[in-house]
């Protein structure tokens, strides 16, 4: 092996465990007790740049469990799941999970999924600017080759089906609300987050049009999506969940099984 | 209408600041972000960025390329910056001397490393790759590091100074880093500065730090310290005409401290170096 590689390996192995301090101390010039306070000045470092990510990917969740106690998930999340990633934007990818099974976080049982939903926020923020198609993407098409198509959502569109009433947490704790008093926690809800031009929003969603879009995000035809969202929910209205898109914006296009995008 | 050329000190351009850097638009030389922020497919950050080109030169200063990680893979950072330097044709794209990741994890932060021979030849191969893919040259930024390793062959200074001959590229001179190194390890930051060619650098930070029990510490957030001010002087002297760029990260200040450390630095500009420096430092 290298002495650079050698030397970065002792180096970081201290910097994830004060464990390893000790066998990165003889690579260090000049008193070992000063390099120990500053292999932990380097550690916290890591630590709380990798907190600063989070808690900017995560504003909704850390303003739930308050910023000490996040602090506190930070560096077990950390512990447990450092950094894969040179660019800190995409770290935190499975914080909802790391959650599910983190015993301390029972009491908060909604946290996870809020989590889920905020990531999926943090990436609407970072998707491609697209303009959402209108109604002319179905202009002309007769309803067989309506039902064979498929239709594609704007870049950062995703969609969650939770135990909780996710949207309503999250959209509790923008600006104008600190809290979820008058949200029924007890309700599972489906969302659905989106970009608007530039802003990324957040909406419950009725369970038909989340099984519709699920369907069409999973590659079945509209024709196959419309099922199921009928299979899902007896009421689900077709027009409606349309009308609902386009005004939205979800919609990017249609794309006909004959490979005409429109 | 895109300004390309650089005259006169800039800031680093943060999030609480777009609004009024946008809308007031302050006579600023150039400004700079950090490029992973901007590593995004779309959305406002970007258009952010996109606007605030239309209205200065940009400086990409990347904090995740960790040159010196030994073990580093190939992965898509490069191709990444590629893309952002494409959209936004900067002024200048820098990277820092040090190294961030071993094993797949990443630390997210500047580390210091050995410097050995061992470790020059394997930082001037990557400054090659990423200079043959930006198709440009790259200024270096020399580290604010805490410990000194046993290992080491030679300074940073004589470390930077063999880049620059190997590679091409240029140096973005860091003088609080260069300060708080000197204070921490008893260096002298003339000798490291007498051995740096100045006509490589291309661009030069100026920031504040933090006086711990445990010695300086890099914070960028405060003004610049009178000793570094004068290590402004002393590189003018030496014929480097590069622009100064005001870094602040942490405890950000209203704008106009910024916009008020940057006027300081174009008043220590042209007094002293003028137009013949400049042609020294282009030669």
């Amino acid at each position: 092996m290298s002495r650079l590689l050698e030397a970065q390996r002792l180096f970081g192995a201290a910097l994830r465990n004060a464990r390893h301090e000790d066998a990165a101390l003889p690579l260090l010039a000049g008193d070992a007790g000063r390099n120990r306070a500053l292999l932990r000045i380097y550690r916290g470092n890591a630590v709380a740049n990798a907190g600063a990510a989070l808690a900017l990917a995560h504003p909704v969740c850390r303003r739930i469990t308050g910023g000490d106690y996040f602090d506190a998930l930070v560096r077990r999340y950390w512990a447990d799941e450092p950094s894969r990633e040179a660019d800190l934007n995409r770290y935190g990818d499975t914080f909802a999970s790391f959650l599910d099974n983190f015993e301390p976080v029972r009491e908060l049982p909604y946290l996870p999924d809020v989590a889920r939903l905020e990531w999926s926020v943090h990436l609407a923020g970072m998707a491609a600017d697209a303009r959402s198609a209108g109604g002319e993407a179905f202009a002309g098409l007769d309803e067989e080759a309506v039902a064979a198509g498929f239709i594609r959502a704007t870049p950062g569109f995703a969609l969650h089906d939770s135990r909780w009433p996710v949207a309503d947490i999250w959209n509790r704790h923008q600006a104008d609300a600190d809290d979820v008093q008058g949200v029924d926690l007890d309700q599972p809800q489906c969302a659905v987050v989106w970009r608007k031009g530039l802003r990324v929003c957040v909406a419950a969603l009725a369970r038909g049009d989340h099984a519709f879009w699920a369907a069409a995000q999973r590659g079945l035809t509209f024709g196959e999506a419309w099922a199921q969202g009928v299979s899902a929910d007896a009421d689900f209205n077709l027009p409606a969940a349309i009308a609902q898109s386009l005004t939205a914006g979800w919609l990017q296009a249609f794309d006909t099984n004959n490979g005409e995008s429109r | 209408m895109t300004k390309t050329s650089v005259s006169g000190a800039g800031i680093g351009l943060r999030q609480p600041h777009y609004a009024r850097v946008l809308e007031e638009q302050p006579p600023l030389g150039f400004v700079e972000v950090h490029s992973e922020n901007f590593f995004h497919d779309g959305g406002a950050s970007l258009r952010t960025l996109e606007r605030a080109r239309e209205l200065y030169p940009v400086s990409l200063h990347g904090v995740g390329m960790a040159l010196a990680s030994a073990d580093l893979q190939a992965g898509p950072h490069l191709e990444r910056l590629a893309q952002l330097v494409e959209r936004i044709e900067p002024a200048f794209v820098s990277e820092h001397l040090c190294w961030g990741s071993v094993g797949g994890v990443h630390f997210n932060d500047l580390l210091p490393f050995p410097c050995t021979e061992e470790a020059l030849a394997l930082v001037a191969g990557r400054i090659g790759v990423v200079q043959d893919r930006l198709r440009r040259p790259l200024l270096i930024e020399n580290l604010s590091a805490y410990v000194r390793f046993r290992d080491d062959d030679m300074s940073e200074a004589e470390f930077l100074a063999e880049l620059v001959g190997m590679t091409g590229c240029g140096l973005l001179l860091d003088l609080n880093n260069l300060y708080v190194n000197a204070c921490n390890f008893g260096e002298d930051a003339r000798q490291a500065l007498a051995r740096l060619p100045m006509a490589a650098v291309g661009e030069i930070h100026l920031a504040g730090h933090e006086v711990t029990e445990h010695g300086l510490i890099d914070t960028h957030g405060s003004v610049v310290c009178d000793a570094v001010w004068s290590l402004l002087r002393d590189v003018r002297e030496r014929g480097a005409s590069a622009p100064v760029l005001i870094e602040w990260d942490t405890d950000l200040p209203a704008l106009e401290v910024l916009l008020d450390q940057a006027a300081r630095a174009d008043r220590i500009a042209p007094a002293l170096c003028g137009e013949g420096a400049r042609h020294v430092a282009s030669a």
